[in-house]
């Protein structure tokens, strides 16, 4: 079937596209000519709707391409559409969004994980597919361990951002999601690189180690996942020297000076969506420009109005110092602490997530905070801007192991996942 | 939807800020913020240290004031 057809007939019971685009035949012939590309939503497309997953942009058209979806054009891909997310990337399960949460491909009850969900679905459900998407605290290798796929996220700063709509300025990444590790490498190598649009991009080129010592991170995982876990370190001790490790200010630390940095970053960000000058504008006419600003924000989703609320009180004078500044020079730490490991050991790993995907109906009964400890595994890296990624392991519902390396050393993370994939 | 505005809405706050506090209690003396991307040949960048003030090192600005202390331009 014409991948085109296929992906619409797929999104009619999963919902893992916010748009599909039209069936065109590339004049580009390259080296990825032979993929399929699908967008995460927050990347922004020319003439195609680009939302960030939020109904204050709905019927936002930009009218230029991100830098990454004209490297991927050029290189001859067909791209099939725009991925469903957690709305501006905030959530762990796809469920903040104004729109049907895209159903797990292995369980209609089950979440597909987040934020990039609909781009780890349909990466599950489509062979020779890469699924572009972001990461800001784990929401490529999160959703890809749930639902069973590779995922990688590169260092922060090998991958141009410009043209993504942000969520946290200093920590968002833009990775990939795909059937093998191999397809998302190569794509991997088409996006990357040195653009003159996007002032913290790095002008080098990733490096590769051989693997020899591997750390294991200290992790509280339900008994599914650790036995996988446990079975797969027991494979991969025959072939390296593995040991157990520690980062005791990490595990203290990390996750709250995470949301800090993220949700006071986002406050600025969002701050722009006024219902003037994108998506739908409503009659501000005999309106106080408050009253309208509130009135059109009313759209966006309890959640992103938490992050606004939390990120505007600790930006505010007398309380930056307290949390902002204080969240920065924790990731200081949080950085020290993985360099120096990473003089012991050549990769750290863990499992993705503590737990396999849930249903929708106990991902919602969780509370704010037992929802944002669920990425407890995934903002180490995240918040230090870390190349890591995730392949399968196990039987049954899928589950995920992490694997995280130095900054820079992003093949050495690629090596092990194409190495071990669909061997643990 | 939520029928309340962003500035009337009653969502949890209040756990989730208590939670933060914890940070309060890391040990930071000393510590200076990171500035990421980290580079091969500069692997932690301070962006807390004095910027030299010289200009062909500055994207704007005229003054000392508006000095521009980003990366350089290519």
């Amino acid at each position: 079937m014409n991948p085109h057809d296929q992906a619409k007939q797929i999104n009619k019971d999963h919902h893992y596209f916010t748009t599909l685009t039209p069936d065109v035949d590339s004049a580009d012939k390259g080296e990825i000519d032979d993929l399929t590309i699908s967008f995460k939503d927050n990347i922004v497309t020319e003439d195609v709707e680009t939302t960030a997953g939020s109904a204050i942009l709905d019927g936002h058209t930009p009218t230029f391409d991100a830098t990454v979806v004209t490297r991927v054009k050029q290189a001859g891909a067909d791209i099939i559409g725009k991925t469903t997310m957690d709305e501006f990337g905030f959530g762990s399960f796809n469920l903040n969004t104004p729109h049907t949460p895209p159903r797990h491909p292995d369980d209609d009850e089950r979440v597909t994980g987040g934020s990039s969900g609909g781009a780890a679905g349909i990466t599950a459900t489509m062979n020779d597919h890469v699924a572009i998407a972001e990461s800001t605290g784990g929401s490529i290798v999160n959703p890809a361990a749930f639902c069973g796929v590779p995922g990688f996220c590169p260092t922060y700063g090998l991958v141009s951002r410009h043209g993504l709509i942000s969520y946290a300025n200093s920590l968002d990444k833009i990775g990939t999601i795909a059937d093998t590790t191999d397809n998302a490498r190569r794509v991997f190598n088409t996006i990357r690189g040195y653009d003159e649009r996007d002032a913290t991009t790095l002008d080098e080129e990733p490096d590769t180690d051989e693997v020899e010592h591997i750390g294991i991170l200290p992790f509280n995982a339900d008994d599914d996942v650790t036995t996988a876990f446990n079975n797969a370190v027991n494979t991969l001790s025959h072939d390296y020297t593995v040991e157990h490790v520690e980062t005791p200010f990490t595990q203290e630390y990390a996750l709250p000076a995470y949301y800090i940095i993220s949700m006071s970053e986002a406050s600025t960000n969002l701050a722009r969506y006024t219902g003037l000058r994108y998506g739908p504008t409503g009659d501000p006419r005999g309106k106080h420009f408050t009253r309208y600003y509130t009135e059109m924000r009313n759209v966006f989703t309890d959640e992103a109005k938490r992050r606004i609320h939390l990120g505007t009180y600790m930006r505010m004078e007398g309380y930056r110092d307290k949390y902002y500044t204080r969240a920065l020079k924790a990731r200081t730490k949080v950085i020290n602490e993985y360099k120096q490991l990473f003089n012991e050991y050549d990769i750290l790993i863990t499992p993705t997530m503590p737990m396999t995907a849930p249903t929708r109906d106990e991902a919602r009964n969780l509370s704010p905070v037992e929802t944002y400890e669920m990425d407890q595994l995934t903002v180490g890296p995240n918040l230090a801007g870390l190349p890591h990624g995730t392949i399968p392991i196990g039987d049954d519902l899928p589950k995920g192991l992490l694997i995280i390396t130095d900054h820079l050393n992003d093949g050495t993370v690629l090596d092990f996942m194409q190495r071990h994939e669909g061997r643990l | 939807m939520n029928d309340k505005t962003c500035l009337e809405t009653d969502v949890e706050t209040d756990d989730v800020l208590t939670h933060f506090n914890k940070i309060d209690k890391a040990d930071l003396d000393n510590i200076t913020p990171t500035v990421l991307p980290v580079t091969a040949d500069q692997p932690l960048r301070d962006d807390t240290e004095e910027q030299p003030l010289d200009r062909k090192d500055a994207l704007h600005g005229e003054t000392e004031d508006n000095y521009f202390v980003g990366p350089k331009p290519r």
